[in-house]
């Protein structure tokens, strides 16, 4: 038997707190048990089932968001990659000292808030900031800017450690060979696609689904700055929640397609082994 | 054509590679054997400019390579082929080719070249991934081949080969070598494969050179006793097959006859390997199936851990191992003269 | 590799260039509207400010943050003009010199929501300050916006004419907007204020009721505030006053007074302003 010490309702039934057969809270079917569990779940379903087919039926507000996610988050992650990857083999091969500060600085880098990142871009940016002038607050070039900024430490440090596992003597073989740096990056980076291709997937999914950062340096405005993420924020604010279970479907789905084509390319080299 | 002197580079809490004076000729091949750890590796490292050593000069194509401001145009002057053959994944052709598309040259004219002169020709289009691991080393020895470099350098680059195949390889190794006049620097935890190729052996134990010379030399007269402990004296000859006949060649050794089961052929030069366990000493010869039996003086008797060690000439320097037992009982001693007896079965040849 | 490496790097420093040049064409075409998540989160903004977009060339950058922070942009000179309700703490920000032209020029109500059941027995009460002195008394729980919003400084001014708070554990503090407030209040069968227009577009979601309508105190002005163009050089002073007469436009009174009435049934802002219409 269940032991009753204290009583609160939520909201589809009775919490029962310090139960005999349980620790802690937890929501308990009165009287009604199944009727609860329907009304939520058909909620949730309903939602879902709108979900689909706003999605399938793509109208062109939703087709702008998408267009303007992707375009932004490739975008940038294109851009991290070009800093991001010759940065990263660069401090894994080159000795040079306070080395290993500057590597306990990008792995830092890797971990960083978004949303802290997206604070100090808009700082940045703001009228009284130092970059002002530029006029890229509340326009996709911030966001880019801050995407761009949390996804180049997550390449570098990505990129790093699979240089730095490369075996040493592979890359003097290469130097042997007579490669300048430049060449012998190059070849290094053709042998190691596979871990090169595992960072760049992990800095674009760290940016796709962002939601702090393009927030506050994008503003979410209608036309102009809205993506998938922050459109998503606003119709659960907004109640609307078969929506925002929508552009979450589509979120979820872009960025599936996006990774297919990347593991595409990644796992060609591996069927030899 | 390569000057060394006075190098010297220290490994903090390990032990330090010294070498006061080391000259190598141009087209010659230097090998250098010596157990794990002692400092040939590190050598090559230092010589290929992937070590920087604490002082030091080094002189090789007339500069003191140590000095170099553009490490590149002496790098690819070279060639260094690792104990691994790190191809990349791509087309034997491809691989072979990569030193001359590095280099910015069209031309690939070389690349057949070597791949008929290392025996590849038919695996030209295979990925080198897919290849075995005698055909990788192959591959890998070609491409350093393929600019036709000055000088190359070689860590081991027979580890894990099986004999037979390894055999095979060497010698077509050693053919590009001698008729391209390249200068080599090799290093061997092996002693057969230094034997095969080289024409100065180093014995390099804990960072130094313990002894340096022609291979009989070293093989048969280890100037110290680490040298020796390393190396596990054996007897190395110099040889020709006069006559051949089935399975059996006749081989003039110095002064000496022998009769030894082997491949080779008539005419071949070769060295002639004893291992000291496989003489038999006696005072009188046994009519026993033991087709190679000389008379020898003992020049010199040696006590070597549970036997003994002796020195005998019977037209060439010959080691032998006799048990404690067996000294006391034939009474040897130095200067007396006696029968070596070995079965032709017993020798080792390697070609020259 | 060098081949591949050229071409790619060309486009980006395109890419760069074009972004850097396209700087300049935007200059002046921007005005930047701080206002509340009200108007935003009803649909409001949007409708009103797509109109302004299409009938005048500017570009609005509608950021709808709280009225605390909105207010705080302007003190800074990071808005060109404001949108918010909060009459207090506007007047206070006129004073001090930060903005100018304030035009009170719509407004809507706040309802008091509580769970079907009513624990604390609200419902009937004549003003919203019995109301809250009765959700007090009762130690039912409260959901507070929390955030400095116009709701949260309207909910702390009915606290304060009341004279009561409640207790420590029966008073939440969401930090959150309307929609995660209301939802918060829902799930812990709890009271809130809430404003009208919010209320009725969760209301499919929610078990909750309004408990409590029509005080006069809880009626929420909308005003306009131009930003100080004096205090600060960088803003866009014309923009911001087309903008300004354009929410005040005959135009706009239209667009306010019939917002919601097919989606809700019932009109939910209401059309304050009596000044001259342009």
């Amino acid at each position: 038997m269940v032991k009753r010490n204290s009583e609160n309702n939520c909201s589809f039934g009775i919490i029962k707190e310090n139960s005999f057969e349980t620790r802690g809270r937890f929501c308990i079917f009165q009287n009604r048990p199944l009727d609860f569990i329907l009304k939520n779940m058909i909620y949730i379903f309903e939602g879902f089932k709108k979900g689909v087919v706003l999605l399938f039926n793509l109208n062109g507000e939703v087709l702008a968001i998408l267009k303007l996610s992707l375009g932004i988050s490739i975008f940038a992650t294109f851009i991290a990659v070009c800093i991001g990857l010759p940065l990263g083999s660069i401090i894994a091969l080159k000795k040079f000292p306070f080395k290993k500060i500057v590597i306990a600085l990008v792995n830092t880098g890797m971990g960083l808030p978004p949303v802290v990142v997206g604070l100090f871009v808009v700082l940045f940016l703001s009228r009284n900031g130092p970059l002002g002038f530029l006029q890229w607050l509340y326009t996709p070039k911030g966001m880019i800017l801050a995407q761009v900024i949390i996804a180049t430490p997550i390449i570098t440090g990505l990129s790093l450690a699979a240089v730095q596992s490369f075996e040493p003597r592979f890359y003097r073989q290469i130097l042997a060979l007579g490669a300048t740096t430049r060449q012998s990056i190059c070849i290094l980076i053709k042998e190691i696609k596979l871990s090169i291709l595992a960072a760049i997937i992990a800095g674009f999914g760290s940016i796709i689904s962002e939601v702090g950062a393009v927030m506050m340096v994008g503003g979410n405005i209608k036309g102009q700055t809205r993506v998938l993420t922050t459109a998503t924020v606003l119709e659960t604010h907004m109640g609307n929640f078969d929506i925002a279970i929508a552009l979450g479907l589509v979120l979820l789905l872009m960025s599936f397609i996006v990774n297919l084509a990347l593991t595409f390319i990644q796992q060609s080299k591996v069927k030899q082994e | 054509m390569i000057k060394i002197k006075d190098l010297k580079l220290d490994f903090p809490g390990r032990l330090s590679l010294f070498i006061d004076k080391l000259a190598i000729g141009k087209g010659k091949v230097f090998t250098i054997i010596g157990p794990n750890g002692a400092g040939k590796s590190t050598f090559l490292n230092i010589i290929a400019l992937f070590q920087e050593p604490d002082k030091g000069v080094i002189e090789i194509f007339g500069d003191n390579i140590l000095n170099l401001r553009d490490k590149l145009i002496f790098r690819r002057k070279i060639s260094f082929v690792f104990s691994r053959p790190y191809l990349f994944d791509e087309t034997v052709y491809n691989n072979i080719a990569l030193p001359l598309r590095l280099r910015g040259i069209r031309d690939f004219k070389a690349v057949d070249e070597t791949l008929d002169l290392f025996r590849i020709g038919h695996l030209n289009a295979n990925k080198a991934p897919t290849l075995s691991q005698g055909e990788m080393h192959r591959v890998a020895l070609a491409r350093a081949f393929v600019t036709k470099p000055e000088l190359i350098l070689l860590d081991e680059p027979f580890l894990s080969l099986d004999p037979i195949y390894k055999e095979s390889l060497i010698n077509d190794l050693r053919g590009v070598i001698k008729s391209n006049e390249i200068t080599a620097i090799f290093v061997s935890q092996v002693q057969t494969e230094a034997l095969t190729l080289a024409d100065t052996i180093a014995v390099m134990k804990a960072g130094r050179i313990l002894q340096q010379g022609n291979p009989q030399d070293i093989f048969t007269m280890p100037d110290s006793k680490e040298v020796a402990d390393f190396i596990g004296v054996e007897t190395v000859v110099e040889g020709t097959i006069v006559k051949k006949e089935d399975n059996l060649c006749f081989v003039k050794a110095k002064d000496g006859f022998l009769e030894v089961v082997s491949i080779y052929n008539e005419g071949d030069r070769v060295l002639v390997c004893i291992r000291p366990e496989d003489v038999v000493i006696a005072r009188h010869i046994d009519p026993s199936s033991a087709r190679n039996h000389f008379k020898a003086k003992i020049i010199d008797i040696k006590p070597w851990g549970l036997e003994f060690k002796l020195n005998l000439y019977c037209g060439f320097n010959l080691i032998a191992s006799v048990t404690k037992q067996s000294v006391k009982n034939l009474d040897l001693k130095i200067e007396d003269e006696v029968f070596a007896i070995f079965k032709a079965t017993a020798i080792h040849l390697i070609k020259r | 590799m060098f081949k591949k490496l050229v071409p790619s790097l060309s486009l980006i420093v395109l890419f760069a260039v074009s972004f850097i040049t396209g700087v300049r064409a935007e200059e002046n075409k921007n005005i930047i509207l701080a206002t509340t998540t009200s108007v935003q989160d009803t649909g409001l903004l949007d409708v009103l400010t797509s109109a302004f977009q299409k009938k005048i060339g500017y570009t609005v950058k509608a950021i709808a943050v709280g009225t605390g922070q909105a207010l705080q942009m302007g003190r800074t000179g990071e808005a060109d003009i404001l949108w918010v309700h909060s009459p207090v703490d506007e007047k206070q920000f006129v004073d001090e010199g930060y903005g100018i032209n304030r035009t009170t020029f719509m407004h809507n109500d706040f309802v008091i929501l509580g769970p079907e059941n009513d624990p604390a027995k609200v419902s009937g009460s004549m003003s919203a300050v019995e109301a809250f002195k009765k959700i007090a008394a009762g130690k039912t729980l409260f959901v507070s916006r929390g955030d400095n919003s116009g709701t949260h400084k309207k909910e702390k001014a009915i606290w304060k004419e009341s004279g009561v708070f409640p207790d420590k554990d029966a008073y939440i503090e969401a930090g959150q907007g309307m929609a995660a407030t209301v939802a918060i209040a829902n799930e812990k069968r709890a009271y809130c204020l809430a404003d009208r227009s919010s209320y009725l577009s969760l209301k499919k979601s929610i078990n909750l009721l309004i408990v409590s309508e029509g005080d006069p105190l809880l009626i929420n002005y909308y005003s306009l505030i131009l930003v100080n163009p004096d205090k600060f050089s960088k803003i866009n002073v014309s923009g911001a006053k087309a903008l300004f007469d354009f929410f005040l436009s005959s135009d706009a009174k239209g667009i306010v007074e019939n917002f919601g009435k097919e989606k809700f049934g019932k009109q939910l802002f209401f059309w304050d302003y009596q000044g001259k219409q342009f």
